[in-house]
């Protein structure tokens, strides 16, 4: 089954507009991605007793097991450190399971691509719903365990908002990316994930990046994966995000938006030929 | 207003490493233009379709028939826009559905039902109208409560029976089907051509490619033959058809010809390595080996080395307890048999 477009003219194209054109159709057919996602989300955890709950059981035991381990390492107060862990933790979930889930965006959609000609982007959004789901139960999992050890609200926390914003865009353009990069060259996502598991602890999740010092802590302004959670992490927290951090990440989130929409413009068409 | 035009339409179908192992092997004469070649001369594509031209107004149903590989899936893979064309201009005016492969398209995982909704969404309709077109969906597939099972529990005359009902139901405005309509049993069939029929009534167009002559003639009135990606003839259906059916016999004379030359010669390599192998063996067969009852000495070269008693499956080991005729000579040819002899010779060793 093909699109509602009525008129169709496909010819050779590399154009940049053609790109932007496919993520506007394809954030028009919202009810389309929404109901792939929940049937993507229904299917994997049907067989499974707990279910969901697996997501929320698999983020509380990490967050308990680093918070009583590495809280022995660390010079922050207990309390600090475990709403350190339980937000930082959620904030990498989603910024890194975004490369890595962009690997599988579209080689996890083959018989779709082969079948249809929607516009690339559903598959995008489709999996980014998946993200922004898993996001929001830890993010409800990690409330209770913030609020459990004595947080409180401020009007600081706004700051979040924007912080999610950004999120989001950088999604929308690193899964497209990665999507594309992945189902050209399939090595790349056995590279995506044995990258990441270091990422982790690069990261400041595990540790806080006042406890480094000097030279450690310039080199960890390197690692930009950094201060995508800073900019989500501060402000729930009750402390101003680094202007530093976004600095970067608004930087960076520029590159990966002109990387995609210059690789995507010259390669999206091919992308059935890929799979 | 349905309405296609195709102009000068080439497609190199890319391999992307898919052809290593093909790279060697000397394709059959009529085929060698058809591959794309690097500068080492390694296949790296296909040309799947040269320069195709063709234009189909409101109304038309058009038969596209050809080879295998002659490029019938693909073209329809194109006008469905799933393919990009590597030259040439695809204009395709109308809400466009195709049915190319009829795996795909479902999510498998899914019931009938959702896979109803799924492909109406996706077809840009609005659940509104999904919901409007279930009960004749429903019925037409006549699936009846498999509708509310996983699609992947259906048969594949049952995935084309939904398929098919789905497509038409939204009624397109060019509806593009592959020759898999055959799945269907003759009842079915004869609905769904007469559906066809009725669809084309209302001023769309119907690209169908099949092997089925009599569905050709029964639903389309042109047709297009593509040969090797090109397009050999275009016209009336009935003398297109006719045209091609000469034709393929014409080419089956000299396949089978070819053919048997290929299969005697293959023969005579494999009895000349049987011979080797044989010869082999004897060198090697140790000098008071006991091959066992019920195993002869031609193929002793295959059965493991009964002084390590290791490797070797229950028909090759000799052994004393298995009646004679129970020990079934092992065919050297076999290629397990050959490959439990030799890992037997190397742990004997």
């Amino acid at each position: 089954m093909s699109t509602s477009v009525t008129v169709r003219r496909t010819v050779p194209s590399r154009s940049i507009s053609g790109f932007f054109a496919d993520l506007g159709a394809g954030l028009r057919m919202t009810d389309l991605w929404r109901t792939f996602a929940w049937d993507e989300m229904q299917q994997r955890y049907r067989r499974s007793i707990l279910g969901v709950a697996w997501i929320v059981i698999a983020y509380a035991v990490f967050v308990a097991g680093v918070s009583i381990i590495f809280s022995a390492f660390t010079r922050q107060d207990g309390a600090f450190f475990v709403m350190h862990v339980a937000i930082g933790y959620a904030a990498f979930n989603f910024i890194v399971g975004n490369i890595t889930d962009g690997c599988t965006v579209f080689t996890g959609a083959r018989v779709w691509v082969h079948s249809i000609a929607l516009p690339h982007s559903i598959h995008v959004y489709r999996s980014i719903c998946r993200s922004i789901f898993i996001l929001g139960l830890q993010l409800g999992m990690a409330a209770l365990i913030v609020i459990a050890v004595g947080w409180r609200p401020s009007l600081i926390n706004l700051w979040v908002l924007p912080a999610i914003l950004v999120f989001l865009l950088n999604a929308v353009a690193i899964q497209y990316l990665m999507g594309l990069i992945s189902a050209r060259f399939r090595d790349v996502s056995h590279l995506v994930s044995s990258v990441t598991r270091l990422l982790l602890f690069v990261t400041p999740i595990l540790w806080t990046r006042f406890d480094l010092r000097g030279v450690r802590s310039d080199i960890m302004d390197f690692n930009p994966i950094a201060h995508y959670v800073e900019i989500f992490r501060a402000p729930l927290m009750n402390m101003e995000p680094r202007p530093l951090s976004w600095a970067v990440v608004i930087v960076v989130t520029i590159l990966v938006w002109i990387v995609a929409a210059v690789v995507a413009s010259r390669v999206r068409q091919r992308l059935a030929y890929w799979l | 207003m349905s309405h296609i035009r195709v102009e000068g339409l080439c497609v190199n179908y890319p391999l992307y490493g898919r052809s290593r192992a093909a790279a060697g092997i000397h394709e059959v004469d009529s085929d060698i233009d058809r591959m794309v070649r690097d500068k080492k001369g390694r296949v790296v594509g296909v040309r799947a379709l040269q320069g195709v031209t063709f234009e189909a107004a409101a109304g038309e149903r058009i038969a596209l028939l050809g080879e295998n590989g002659s490029g019938k899936t693909t073209l329809l893979q194109v006008l469905a826009g799933i393919y990009s064309p590597d030259s040439g201009v695809v204009e395709v005016e109308g809400r466009t559905t195709a049915l190319v492969n009829i795996n795909l398209g479902m999510n498998a995982e899914a019931t009938g039902h959702r896979n109803i909704t799924l492909r109406g969404l996706a077809s840009g309709r609005t659940r509104a109208e999904i919901e409007d077109k279930r009960a004749e969906i429903a019925a037409f597939s006549e699936l009846g409560d498999f509708l509310n099972l996983p699609v992947e529990t259906y048969s594949a005359g049952m995935r084309m029976r939904l398929s098919f009902a789905i497509a038409t139901a939204f009624e397109p405005d060019v509806l593009i089907l592959d020759e898999w309509l055959s799945a269907g049993d003759s009842a079915f069939r004869k609905k769904a051509t007469e559906r066809m029929r009725n669809f084309v009534d209302k001023a769309g167009i119907l690209v169908l490619a099949s092997h089925s002559p009599s569905l050709l003639i029964d639903t389309c009135q042109r047709a297009l033959w593509l040969d090797a990606g090109h397009v050999r003839a275009e016209g009336d259906v009935k003398e297109i058809l006719q045209a091609y059916g000469e034709e393929m016999e014409r080419r089956q004379v000299g396949r089978d010809e070819r053919a048997q030359v290929q299969i005697a010669a293959a023969v005579d390599a494999r009895e000349a390595k049987r011979l080797k192998a044989e010869a082999r063996a004897n060198r090697r067969r140790p000098a008071k080996a006991d091959t066992g009852p019920g195993v002869k000495t031609g193929s002793a070269g295959t059965v493991s080395d009964p002084v390590s008693g290791a490797g070797g499956d229950a028909n090759t080991r000799p052994s004393a307890h298995v009646p004679a005729r129970a020990c079934a000579e092992p065919d050297p040819d076999n290629p397990i048999t050959r490959l439990v002899g030799r890992m037997a010779r190397m742990i004997g060793r």
